[in-house]
């Protein structure tokens, strides 16, 4: 009876085989390629998809944790990665670095080579690069005296910029008096002078007056004028003194009270160091014909230079100048009124 | 009471479906969880590891159909020719069967030369077939990295199923 049992589920067990053998002879005869558009391959594709399906969750059991894994490798990796774009960075910082500090001594290098050698503001001015002779700043005189005079083309009312490596270039003064090879300058903080000027972002015009003093002074902006600490001051070229856009100072402070008026009262830094300024450089003036049509087609507004002033001025003795501040009748007072006069017209 | 006799029916519904499971599983990770970057010809064969398990100790829960299904799973995933491996596994199942009663004797160590005969003629199965009805000839130096991966890998996948058949299946 066992023995017929087990060789009926033999003979069972071999047709199931035959079966199955045969079915997937026959499937892979008939089996298409994958994606061909038939009975047999849309049919693949439906049992891919429910296999795909059905085994996904199953899968991602499984493949939770080797994504962990990848996941803590490529962190690792990305790790490994930060550290040596770390170092690369590093390194191209450190150089970076260096060229830095080329880059500004070649700035201040060619900042002072082209102050002292080439820079001209305007074609239609010539320039006379001279040397600080003497400096008769006092209680009541900031002035310098420079080894440029009549002979090298310089007039009073020249316009002088101080040439410093720290600060570049600025405005230093004027000229008010000349001799043959000598030219007195008066300066910024002078009591005496009287500079019109605008703050450069906002246009705001005003009068740089000197106290004798470090800080320069700024007079005539109204309260409410937009005015911020830190604002370039320049000369406004009104006047026809100084030539327009010279850096004249950065504002310091701004006070408004009961006591000051309807106006600020504005201190301002100058541009200049005073006290390490070496080198001027002076502005002339250019007679009219010399100045070749295409440049001054060019220049949208040319600075106005007045005529050189022929009569030759010996330099003043210290005690004449001192009179001379004093008194406020002769040379720098003179100029005062006549910038004043300027700016208010 | 009652609730542990619900969770016994249960368990024993489930249990009785181990194997199948542990074939499906065999296939997701021989098809879809190794990287498909890996070197195809060195993805060993855990789908044969576990028939020839099953079928040597638990021929009543690795039947014919089963193979068979499972065959067509590998080749649904893998986008080989339908039929392929549902052919070659089958009539690796009927040798296993035809020799079971023999091999079931013997210890592990000597099963592994068989692992690796029976790995080797799967694969030279599958190359004649294709060759035949496709036209498709293979390379025997490729053919030969499959059964040497699925002989590295059947200490471990057998190890696993032993400790499954006998902490899950047996004792549960």
């Amino acid at each position: 009876m066992t023995a017929v049992i087990v060789l009926k589920q033999q003979s069972r067990q071999t047709v199931l085989a035959s079966l199955a053998l045969l079915a997937a002879l026959l499937l892979l005869t008939l089996s298409p390629t994958a994606g061909s558009n038939s009975f047999l391959g849309n049919g693949r594709d439906l049992l891919q998809e429910l296999a795909l399906d059905g085994i996904g969750p199953l899968l991602r059991l499984f493949q939770t944790p080797i994504a962990a894994s990848h996941s803590v490798y490529e962190r690792i990796q990305g790790w490994q990665r930060i550290e040596q774009e770390n170092h690369k960075l590093k390194l191209e910082l450190d150089r970076l670095r260096s060229l830095g500090v080329q880059a500004e001594e070649l700035s201040l290098e060619n900042q002072r080579l082209r102050l002292l050698l080439g820079m001209r503001p305007h074609a239609s001015v010539q320039e006379v690069v001279a040397r600080i002779i003497g400096n008769s700043s006092s209680a009541f005189a900031r002035s310098f005296l420079v080894d440029a005079g009549q002979e090298e083309g310089v007039a009073p009312d020249a316009t002088a910029l101080g040439i410093t490596a720290q600060s570049g270039g600025g405005l230093l003064g004027r000229v008010i008096q000349t001799s043959q090879h000598t030219a007195l300058i008066l300066t910024l903080p002078d009591f005496n002078s009287r500079v019109p000027v605008l703050i450069q972002r906002s246009r705001v015009r005003a009068i740089v007056s000197g106290r004798n003093k470090p800080l320069l002074e700024m007079e005539f902006v109204p309260k409410g004028s937009d005015i911020r600490v830190g604002d370039l001051v320049v000369t406004s070229g009104v006047g026809g003194v100084f030539p327009k856009g010279i850096p004249v100072g950065r504002i310091q402070a701004i006070a408004a009270t009961e006591e000051t008026g309807l106006f600020h009262l504005i201190s301002v830094q100058p541009v200049i160091d005073f006290d390490r300024v070496e080198e001027v450089r002076l502005l002339l003036q250019t007679e009219p014909d010399e100045v070749p049509n295409e440049v001054a087609e060019d220049q949208a507004t040319p600075p106005k230079i007045p005529a050189p002033k022929t009569s030759s001025q010996k330099i003043p003795t210290a005690e004449e100048r001192r009179r001379r501040d004093t008194s406020g009748q002769h040379g720098a007072n003179g100029h005062r009124t006549a910038d004043i006069q300027v700016t208010q017209r | 009471m009652t609730t542990l006799g619900e969770y016994t029916v249960i368990a024993s519904l489930i249990i009785a479906w181990i194997p199948a499971l542990t074939l499906i599983l065999a296939v997701g990770i021989q098809e879809l969880v190794i990287p498909l970057e890996a070197w195809s010809v060195f993805r060993p064969d855990l789908v044969l590891i576990g028939l020839f398990y099953w079928r040597l100790y638990r021929p009543d829960r690795c039947t014919i159909p089963l193979v068979f299904a499972i065959g067509l799973l590998v080749d649904t995933l893998s986008g080989t020719a339908l039929g392929l491996n549902a052919f070659s596994k089958t009539f690796l199942l009927l040798l296993i069967s035809r020799f079971g009663r023999r091999l079931r004797v013997m210890e592990f160590v000597y099963l592994l030369p068989l692992i690796l005969a029976a790995a080797l003629l799967d694969a030279t199965l599958q190359m004649v077939l294709m060759s035949l009805l496709k036209g498709v000839y293979g390379r025997w130096p490729l053919l030969l990295g499959r059964p040497v991966a699925t002989l590295l890998i059947a200490p471990l996948w057998f190890s696993l199923l032993i400790y499954i058949h006998h902490w899950w299946l047996e004792k549960v």
